[in-house]
């Protein structure tokens, strides 16, 4: 037992066990990128990896127009991914029920009692 | 006065810094002290592999988690809903309260939250918000369990606990999802209570260490609360004859659960929670499917046939037969088939989908799937050194 503990050949294989591991955990479990890791520390970096591009738009229009608060339309708030998406990655700027500027799907038809603001690739802003 | 610390007390200063990170985000004033505090981890964390880590694999084994941790998107729900995004709160908020206002309910707000407020931590020294790095901080946190694994298994079984470590918890080392930290904070601190029998001085910074673990696993997640109350009740059932021993470990409980208690309170008093009644446990759902012999099926098929589940308890039963530690024996099945127990109960009584909420039955097995392989290797570790 005690040339167990110490053994050379089988310290050998164990480390080759382990390297193969990480090696499978990080990228047959994980999607490993070098380009993420060289860039890991940037402002606001990894968004690109996992958000669909209507949540990124959401973001760039409200920074832009520095929006504290904004509101969804039902079948934006319906869209379970979008709504918790949108929540989490758009943090500090909240979204707020009783906010009149509203985001619909460029898709959707615009309530009568909204001004349409601005439209754009995947969005529409309205006055509601 | 760097050289009056021992290893003990580096261990102790390191855990206490994220306990202390935790209660310094109580108040939004504080920024200074979070940074100085966070720098004060990372320079006793160095301070302890430079002058008293001579694992050298152990180093390679962390860096080899922080690279791969930096080197992934943050993608999956939970890392994200729940733990990214609670560290992204107490980095623009400055302040774990303002949890109070129960915004994004998903994120279930009245979860214990020292991860998050770790991983906010490291985003307040870095002064900006990215996708990527704040999951880093919650690998950071594998530092001490792992110093505990490294101080009680020496070279290849250091490495074979470290494999076994990687099989069982996997991608959950590095992903931003907390369950990895509850498995080894729960097996870090069952080793240091097993071991309080072997020492006959320095009770005291073991039990301290022990309170600071407990501490932690009770506000990483829920289950950590009951896990720490199974530990208490296997570690009576070997150390009943040692008054001694029962008694530092009953104040030792007792200190440790406090924490998790006024957090608790604290969400209860400001109805924090996920007031969805979807979500909310009711004894009906438990007295509908308590009589129905499928439902235990369902539950057993999840829990107990998972493959990294059986591969632990047949690696146990194995090493029990051989070994015929009657200590650990008792040790690891009570705690076990207590925690097991109440996950039964918990899938019975719960008021989603019985197969739907079982997804996760895999995460939730882990601490005891580890616990059950890493005293098996302990038991023949220990066997070998006749401890």
């Amino acid at each position: 037992m005690m040339s167990f503990q110490n053994n050379n050949k089988i310290k050998f294989i164990l480390v080759f066990l382990i390297f193969f591991q990480l090696f499978y955990i990080a990228n047959k479990r994980l999607a490993f990128k070098t380009e993420i890791f060289k860039n890991s520390f940037l402002k606001d970096f990894g968004s690109e990896y996992v958000m669909t591009k209507d949540i990124l738009e959401l973001k760039e229009i409200t920074n832009d127009l520095k929006l504290e608060k904004f509101n969804i339309s039902e079948k934006l708030s319906e869209n379970v991914f979008f709504f918790q998406r949108s929540i989490e990655f758009l943090y500090p700027i909240k979204i707020d029920k009783k906010s009149e500027n509203t985001f619909f799907s460029s898709e959707e038809e615009i309530p009568n009692n909204c001004i349409i603001l601005n439209q754009y690739k995947h969005l529409t802003l309205a006055k509601c | 006065m760097l050289k009056t610390i021992t290893q003990e007390n580096n261990i102790l200063i390191i855990l206490s810094t994220i306990i202390l990170n935790y209660i310094l985000f109580l108040s939004s004033s504080l920024l200074i002290l979070i940074k100085l505090n966070f720098i004060l981890f990372i320079f006793f964390t160095l301070y302890y592999f430079f002058k008293y880590e001579k694992n050298k694999f152990l180093i390679l084994f962390l860096l080899a988690l922080i690279v791969i941790s930096l080197g992934i998107p943050t993608d999956s729900w939970d890392a994200r809903s729940i733990w990214l995004f609670k560290a992204k709160e107490f980095f623009y908020d400055h302040s774990i309260i303002s949890i109070k206002n129960n915004y994004a309910e998903f994120s279930h707000n009245n979860y214990p939250s020292i991860a998050p407020a770790f991983a906010a931590g490291l985003s307040t020294l870095i002064g900006y918000w990215n996708e990527i790095y704040p999951k880093a901080g919650l690998t950071f946190m594998f530092i001490p369990p792992l110093i505990i694994i490294s101080r009680f298994f020496d070279n290849n079984f250091f490495l074979i606990s470290i494999s076994i470590i990687l099989f069982i918890i996997g991608k959950f080392l590095v992903n931003g999802e907390l369950d990895g930290l509850v498995a080894l904070y729960f097996v870090s601190s069952l080793i240091i209570i097993y071991n309080l029998k072997n020492l006959n001085n320095d009770i005291f910074y073991q039990c301290l260490t022990l309170i600071f673990f407990l501490i932690i696993l009770s506000l990483l997640k829920v289950e950590g609360i009951v896990l720490l109350l199974c530990s208490f009740i296997g570690s009576m059932l070997i150390f009943y004859k040692k008054k001694y021993l029962c008694k530092n470990l009953i104040i030792s409980f007792f200190v440790s659960i406090i924490p998790v208690l006024i957090w608790n309170y604290f969400c209860i008093y400001n109805n924090i929670g996920n007031t969805n009644s979807n979500y909310i446990f009711d004894i009906n759902d438990f007295n509908n499917r308590i009589l129905y012999l499928k439902n235990y099926i369902l539950i057993f098929e999840y829990l107990l046939l998972n493959e990294k589940f059986l591969f632990s308890l047949i690696v146990f039963l194995v090493s029990t037969i051989y070994i015929k530690n009657k200590d650990i024996l008792i040790y690891v099945s009570s705690i076990s088939l207590i925690y097991i127990l109440f996950l039964f109960i918990v899938y019975l009584s719960t008021p989603l989908d019985l197969e739907w909420h079982l997804n996760s039955a895999s995460r939730i097995i882990k601490p005891i799937a580890l616990f059950l392989s890493i005293f098996s290797l302990y038991s023949i570790f220990n066997k070998q050194h006749k401890i």
